[in-house]
């Protein structure tokens, strides 16, 4: 059959503007790009493929289960020997894999052309990574489609691959959902998802796939010990990988162009490329705390202020040498002066004698001219320990309403989910 | 007599009783749990498995209905629309029995939802064929994409995640079983 006729013909093709019309309704709701994304191309690839990956690898499976049930129906599979079964499935499913890659690849153009955002290798390896993924569940389904009637393995299909997949984001333990092939949700400034993060889902339902595609060879002795050991192998090396792994994926941090600037006491200053427009001001800055410590009698010498921002969710705690500040995030609010001032402090533990801490700050902020900055500091811890106060016991009125066996369920859930987002 | 080969030619036993049997067995076990699935507009959705349950039921009833012997069907001497109707109204009636014997609301969600389901299916059915099994499941899909509120009180188009005591699910589910059941006997085209 010509590739024309077998796309026209194809009901991966047919069932298209059903998908693709779904895949861009999500995108127009909560799958365009995050907000706060600073064009950075890993979180602009990443966050749709969040919401439609495991329904593109669904749509995969159920669309060559279809294929392939057909494929029975009409003799093709077992009446056609001198055709190979490899390329019998291959011209069936190329279409189905056509449909379901563009279900990937529609969101994630969308997204870098509205953010107007030049894609980088490192940002399309969640991608590629969906993309094969896609095609080992194609493999799958069609395997499944060639033993039952595609009325049932396609419907079937759809439905547990897609829950499956997606539930795997709300179960413990977390390796779960680093093997189970759903992408990734949120990467943030300055993170990229390693090649670590992205071969085991790939080993493991492309194991799956190998090893089924390895039955359909006609000499069965040699075909069930080799997918065996293709199965028991992608099983076993996937899940030794990620079964250590907390909720977040092995990620690379700081992969983003930096732009810095040489200040006469030999400081460099260092912000993201994208969002350095303030960096001549933030190097100002820094060169005058630096000026006022140093008639105050304090001396400080970093050799790099850099932007925490490329840091990502591993925040990293500055050295003498080096400080690590969120310079856009202050700087956006005109509050970096205040910043470079905690940072020049230096305090050497995560947890400061408080009242210790606050005479230090106080001193350094008269001493720096930010006594402003210093007051509305304080007030604003002030603040929210006050609403942290009055959502909680409004929280505790409502479980107290709740029954004996309901409370204990909240309590043991809240206990869990407080430290969740900490990996 | 007639009846005989119509049973056998629709797999009555094999394909309708499985699917009925592990549908029944899903709603049985499982059909309370929540799953929370990527949604259009609140991020996540938790979504009752109650809403996903029937399919593999309407699955067989497809199967068994597309399973036809074309040549003795197409001539007008033996009418079988009405045992096709019959068969799919018992298939689900059966479903509602267990969920008034037992008493379960879960139960009787997901009976509601076979009704409403296969009736989809089968409305669908005239124009696209055996392709007409994956509009339950497209549905499904659509519901956990636009629904914007959680289960005990979602919105009134999605019926599906309604809980078994809301009257207007159960009229939807009663009127597109209706017209389905009425597709089925009255349209008896061979398409596929």
């Amino acid at each position: 059959m010509k590739f024309k006729t077998r796309l026209r013909s194809s009901f991966a093709v047919k069932s298209s503007p059903f998908l693709l019309g779904l895949v861009l309704f999500y995108y127009l709701g909560d799958a365009g790009p995050p907000p706060q994304n600073y064009g950075h191309a890993p979180t602009v690839v990443s966050f749709p493929l969040f919401y439609l990956c495991a329904f593109a690898y669904a749509a995969a499976s159920a669309l060559a289960a279809w294929e392939s049930g057909s494929i029975r129906k009409f003799g093709v599979w077992h009446w056609a020997p001198q055709r190979s079964r490899y390329r019998i499935a291959a011209e069936s499913l190329m279409p189905v894999v056509l449909v379901s890659w563009s279900m990937l690849v529609l969101p994630v153009s969308l997204a870098l052309v509205e953010t107007s955002t030049l894609p980088t290798l490192a940002s399309l390896g969640p991608l590629f990574e969906a993309m094969v993924l896609c095609v080992a569940h194609a493999v799958i389904g069609f395997a499944v489609g060639l033993y039952l009637p595609r009325s049932v393995s396609a419907p079937v299909l759809a439905v547990t691959t897609w829950i499956v997949i997606a539930f795997t984001i709300s179960l413990d333990p977390p390796w779960l959902r680093q093997i189970s092939g759903l992408c990734f949700e949120y990467l943030m400034f300055g993170e990229a998802l390693t090649f670590s993060a992205l071969w085991p889902p790939i080993l493991l339902a492309g194991g799956v796939a190998l090893a089924v595609a390895v039955l359909w060879m006609k000499n069965r002795f040699v075909a069930i010990p080799v997918a065996l050991a293709i199965l028991l192998t992608g099983v076993v090396v996937s899940y030794n990988e990620v079964k250590d792994r907390g909720y977040f994926p092995p990620m690379a941090t700081g992969v983003t162009e930096l732009s810095c600037a040489q200040s006469p006491g030999g400081t460099e200053v260092c912000m993201p490329k994208v969002t350095a427009s303030a960096l001549p001001r933030v190097a100002r800055t820094s060169q005058s705390v630096l000026a006022d410590l140093r008639s105050a009698g304090v001396e400080r010498s970093p050799r790099l202020i850099t932007d925490s921002l490329a840091d990502g969710r591993y925040l990293r705690p500055s050295t003498d040498r080096v400080w690590r500040i969120p310079l856009t995030r202050a700087a956006a609010q005109n509050g970096e002066r205040f910043q470079i001032v905690i940072a020049a402090v230096g305090f050497t533990c995560a947890r400061p004698d408080p009242v210790l801490r606050r005479a230090v700050l106080e001193w350094v902020a008269g001493v720096t001219h930010t006594e402003r900055e210093w007051q509305q500091a304080k007030a604003r811890v002030e603040q929210e320990r006050s609403s942290a106060d009055a959502a909680a016991t409004s929280m505790v009125q409502g479980v107290h309403r709740k029954t004996k066996a309901q409370q204990a369920k909240w309590f043991e859930e809240s206990v869990h989910a407080s430290c969740r987002r900490d990996g | 007599m007639s009846m005989w080969w119509w049973m056998k030619a629709r797999r009555t036993h094999s394909v309708v009783l499985s699917g009925l049997a592990i549908s029944l067995l899903l709603s049985l076990t499982i059909g309370s749990e929540e799953v929370e699935l990527p949604s259009l507009v609140s991020g996540m959705q938790q979504a009752v498995l109650t809403m996903f349950v029937p399919i593999p039921l309407v699955a067989a009833l497809m199967v068994s209905l597309e399973s036809r012997l074309p040549g003795i069907e197409a001539s007008s001497v033996r009418r079988v629309g009405g045992w096709d109707a019959l068969l799919v109204s018992a298939t689900v009636g059966f479903w509602f029995a267990l969920a008034a014997v037992s008493g379960s609301g879960v139960v009787a969600a997901s009976a509601r939802n076979a009704a409403f389901l296969a009736g989809l299916m089968l409305l669908a059915r005239p124009w696209v064929g055996e392709a007409a099994v994956m509009v339950p499941v497209a549905w499904t899909m659509v519901v956990v994409a636009f629904n914007r509120r959680p289960a005990p009180d979602p919105e009134p188009w999605t019926i599906l995640p309604e809980p078994a005591s809301a009257p207007h699910a159960a009229l939807a589910a009663a009127v597109l079983f209706g017209i389905g059941i009425s597709s089925v006997m009255f349209i008896s085209k061979d398409k596929s």
